[in-house]
């Protein structure tokens, strides 16, 4: 902590939210759960001190946490509450057991709902799950029941991720022999176009290209991602964002734990980006948002209007129908969204 | 070194590709003791890394060799090395007029072959004095007598006193040598007479300018000599003069009979022309040597860098080629596809493919060669006659009387086995029939009157392919024939790509319209919009397929953690875009154009 809070350029606002994940945090007992929260808003405190030293007493609105439904007990729910937590994220990812099992989980149906139950029950603020779509085999039908199934549990936040298969998994190995065969382009969107029409239509706001909210109940955590903000990670290969510079701890648990020793920090990989391209950087990352960016948002960031910066590539993909700028907001159109990657190599 | 006349002989070595010409060759200058064993390497005639890798020759050399003959008297042997394509069969008929006679080698294991057939006719129409050899008799499977039955029968010569050698043990050489000395005739002319020398090769030294290979037919050329090329009129005065041995030699004067070199500050090689005539200005011969033809470029391709920003290094290699290679001729092509290039003329596909590999190789470009294709004769209702090697300069159809392209005569022999399916590839070639008969009981020789254009699109390799390797042609330019031929164009939404056009047969025209834009749909990748790509003859569209938009392309996940990768996957998609080949708002892979153009 000693390390970060003096060794790391100042954040250049207070800290405000936690987030605990990557592997499996619900596998902690409820006792390191507690002193990773409280760890966590102890070092919060610390680097908003540095700030500006009247904000030590802002309060962080919001402390995650990553779980499995397999893994999830009373104890550890209980110990969260207690140290303040609010927001859970559940793996639910699919509420079939064949989907389950093409994926690899452990869990079952029945320990989705459980887990809701716990939560529920232990009043955790903002329940939140992450679905996987696009599972091999799967047509409208299955989707539109693992959908109907997921509302009945009424979670507050959704990630519905479309399956991407990398290389080196089993399921890439399988379907590259031909035993699966993966989802067209045709069916992905159909199933897309499933999934936002569905949960649009129930009472979520769309607010990212893959996240959905009841009202109020955005994830505060990630949107400070797509808006360029500024991150500390803590831990084997956590990324930073502080003051441009990006950073990315080690993968490798022992060199991680030799660097802490030797009271230095652990960092295996530095990006430092001239202003130009984090200009660029953050208006890709800020069109993953469905209500885009605003105009004075990059004014006041970097003092460049994208208007004129991107001059007629911004106007000709708002005649195609990509992007439209309105009301001062640069926002992709639901067809630019799709099209994510082909548009925005352009602006990068 | 004043040598009498009665003591010269001058001979080539005719052969097939690998029978043995060159090791034949080496074998000579090592006898003779012209090369020592410490200078002695493989293939010593052939001095291009190309030659010697593709075991072919493609400039002609010469050599003078000194020989003790069995009589006591000492002759000046000079071996005329020539190219041995049917590419260069203009050439190698310059050579063997350098020449009164011919080592006609043929592989004893192997027999007669189209390319030593043609080279052969040329010989005879040269009334050279032809000593058949049969090679590789050392070999387990040689069949001498079956050989040189063929010999005699497939080409009409008395082989009973055929030389049995073995080039690459050494086999013979002397027996070849004195048969040299007593069949081969010594060269006539008058060294008195007014000055003829015929040029039979020549390329460009950065020192020297033209180093011109000459043989003297009539009178005496001398250091000093003001001469003149008789096709065009050039005046040079003599520098130096030599022979090659092989290391070069001065002499003051060539007599005669004699063969040689000169130099005379002659700056472009391009008017050193094969097969003119070279004159002294005091004392002109009243007529030049018979059978001068300016080479005329008989394939076309265009050539452009990969990478567009290195066209200024093309241009120069270009330059610099030309400059080496009369046969050679180029002129600036501009594509929309493919930027800014040159539209390149050779003599066949062997040409071509060696002058893009020492561009590649000697030049260290990498270049995008486009379909190789004919010269047209467009005749226009005005009455005017184009060449057209362009499609893309063909004018409008209604300006068009009629096109005529070129034709061949074409010569394969075949093992009989194969007769059928050759004659199928002929027919689907568009040729005509004119001669079928068995040269043995196992060999077919056919004949062929087949457009070229035919040939050089793929015939050579299919021909290979269906007779595993057994058929080998040989073919001469015949004339040019009206036929109904037509542009095709390839149309990418609407917008034709000037690189894909191309001259077909009208009958054909469906077929090739079909077949490019169905590989143009699987190479194209799906793209933001709908992409229609289109086969068209004039406003007719003949072929049509369909690409639909791309409908999705996008990271379902975006985190801290993700941020950089993914910023580096969309940079490298845009950098991706940079090299692809824009056509409109269409944007075609690079890989995508190499593979259509190499059909």
């Amino acid at each position: 902590m000693d390390l970060l809070s003096n060794s790391m350029p100042t954040l250049s606002t207070p800290v405000d939210t936690i987030y605990i994940g990557g592997g499996t945090p619900s596998l902690l007992s409820g006792k390191d759960l507690s002193s990773t929260i409280s760890k966590g808003k102890e070092l919060a405190a610390r680097l908003s001190e540095l700030v500006s030293p009247d904000t030590h007493f802002a309060p962080v609105k919001e402390i995650t946490v990553e779980a499995n439904p397999e893994s999830l007990s009373l104890e550890f729910i209980d110990a969260f509450m207690e140290s303040g937590g609010n927001r859970l994220s559940l793996g639910v990812q699919d509420m079939s057991e064949r989907g389950l099992k093409t994926l690899g989980r452990i869990h079952s149906v029945d320990q989705v709902g459980a887990a809701c139950e716990m939560a529920r029950r232990a009043g955790v603020w903002n329940l939140g799950m992450d679905i996987i779509y696009g599972i091999v085999g799967q047509d409208r039908e299955w989707l539109n029941n693992t959908l109907d199934a997921v509302l009945g549990l009424h979670p507050d936040h959704l990630s519905c991720y479309e399956l991407t298969v990398e290389e080196g998994t089993s399921l890439h190995r399988q379907i590259r022999s031909g035993k699966f065969s993966q989802l067209s382009q045709d069916q992905a969107v159909e199933l897309m176009d499933l999934v936002e029409t569905k949960l649009v239509s129930s009472g979520f706001d769309h607010y990212e290209i893959s996240n959905f909210s009841r009202p109020g109940k955005q994830s505060r955590h990630n949107i400070n991602y797509w808006l360029a903000g500024e991150y500390v990670g803590v831990g084997i290969g956590a990324h930073s964002h502080i003051a441009g510079i990006r950073r990315a701890n080690t993968m490798e648990m022992s060199l991680y734990f030799r660097s802490l020793q030797q009271e230095r920090l652990p960092v295996a990989e530095i990006e430092r980006l001239d202003e130009e391209a984090r200009f660029r950087e953050a208006f890709v990352m800020g069109m993953r948002l469905v209500n885009g960016l605003s105009l004075e948002w990059f004014q006041e960031r970097f003092s460049v209007d994208p208007v004129e910066y991107y001059g007629d590539m911004l106007k000709q993909f708002a005649e195609f129908g990509h992007l439209h700028i309105e009301d001062g907001r640069i926002a992709l159109t639901k067809r630019g969204r799709r099209l994510f990657n082909s548009v925005m190599c352009h602006f990068i | 070194m004043a040598v009498d006349q009665s003591l010269i002989r001058n001979f080539s070595i005719i052969a097939h590709i690998d029978h043995g010409k060159s090791t034949l060759a080496d074998r000579i200058l090592e006898y003779t003791g012209s090369v020592s064993q410490r200078e002695m390497k493989k293939q010593f005639l052939d001095q291009m890394d190309l030659e010697r890798e593709r075991g072919i020759t493609i400039k002609a050399q010469t050599v003078r060799i000194r020989y003790r003959a069995k009589d006591g008297k000492e002759y000046m042997f000079n071996l005329i090395d020539t190219p041995g394509h049917v590419d260069f069969s203009y050439e190698v008929s310059r050579s063997l007029a350098a020449c009164e006679g011919a080592i006609l080698v043929v592989d004893s294991t192997q027999g007669v072959e189209a390319q030593t057939l043609a080279n052969v006719y040329l010989a005879i129409e040269n009334d050279l004095e032809i000593i058949p050899v049969l090679n590789k008799i050392d070999l387990p499977s040689a069949d001498p007598d079956r050989v040189a039955g063929e010999i005699e029968d497939v080409i009409g010569l008395d082989a009973s006193d055929a030389i049995q050698v073995s080039a690459k043990e050494g086999i013979g050489t002397e027996g070849l040598m004195e048969a040299i000395v007593e069949r081969i005739p010594p060269p006539e002319g008058d060294a008195g007479a007014p000055l003829k020398a015929l040029i039979f090769d020549s390329w460009y030294d950065s020192y020297q300018g033209a180093v011109v290979l000459i043989r003297v037919v009539e009178g005496t050329i001398r250091k000093g000599t003001q001469i003149m090329f008789m096709s065009n009129g050039k005046r040079h005065e003599v520098l130096r003069l030599g022979a090659f041995t092989p290391a070069p030699v001065d002499l003051d004067e060539l007599k005669a009979g004699e063969v040689g070199f000169l130099v005379a500050g002659i700056k472009n090689v391009r008017d050193t022309q094969i097969g003119d005539t070279i004159t002294e200005v005091k004392r002109p011969a009243s007529k030049p040597l018979p059978g001068f033809k300016p080479v005329k470029p008989m394939v076309f391709c265009g050539l452009y860098p990969i990478d567009s920003g290195k066209y200024d290094q093309l241009k120069e290699a270009v330059e610099k080629l030309w400059l080496n290679d009369p046969a050679f001729s180029y002129e600036l092509e501009s594509s929309t596809a493919l930027g800014f290039g040159f539209r390149c003329g050779f003599l066949g596909l062997l040409h071509m493919e060696i002058v893009q590999e020492r561009l590649e190789r000697e030049f260290e470009l990498e270049l995008i060669t486009t379909a190789p294709a004919v010269a047209y004769e467009v005749h226009l209702k005005s009455g005017e006659v184009l060449f057209i090697h362009n499609p893309a300069d063909l004018p409008d159809p209604a300006e068009i009387e009629y096109v005529a392209e070129p034709y061949v005569t074409m010569e394969i022999y075949v093992p009989k086995d194969f007769v059928g399916p050759v004659m199928k590839l002929c027919d689907e070639k568009r040729g005509h029939q004119v001669d079928m008969r068995y040269i043995s009981p196992e060999r077919v020789l056919l004949k062929y009157e087949m457009p070229f254009n035919e040939i050089v699109l793929d015939f050579y390799d299919k021909l290979k392919s269906i007779s595993r390797g057994f058929a080998s042609i040989d073919y001469d330019f015949l004339e040019y024939r009206p036929e109904k031929l037509v542009k095709l164009d390839i149309l990418i939404n609407k917008q034709p790509v000037d690189a894909l056009s191309v001259i077909v047969h009208k009958e054909k025209a469906y077929y090739r319209g079909r077949e490019l834009v169905s590989r143009l749909r699987k190479i194209i990748p799906r793209q933001m919009f709908e992409v229609v790509i289109q086969a068209a003859v004039g406003s007719k569209v003949i072929a049509r397929e369909r690409i639909p938009p791309l409908r999705k392309d996008v990271t379902a996940k975006c985190y801290g953690g993700d941020i950089t990768r993914k910023r580096k996957l969309l940079e490298k998609q845009k950098e991706g875009k940079k090299r692809m080949k824009q056509v409109g708002t269409v944007e075609i892979p690079q890989e995508a154009f190499l593979s259509i153009l190499k059909v």
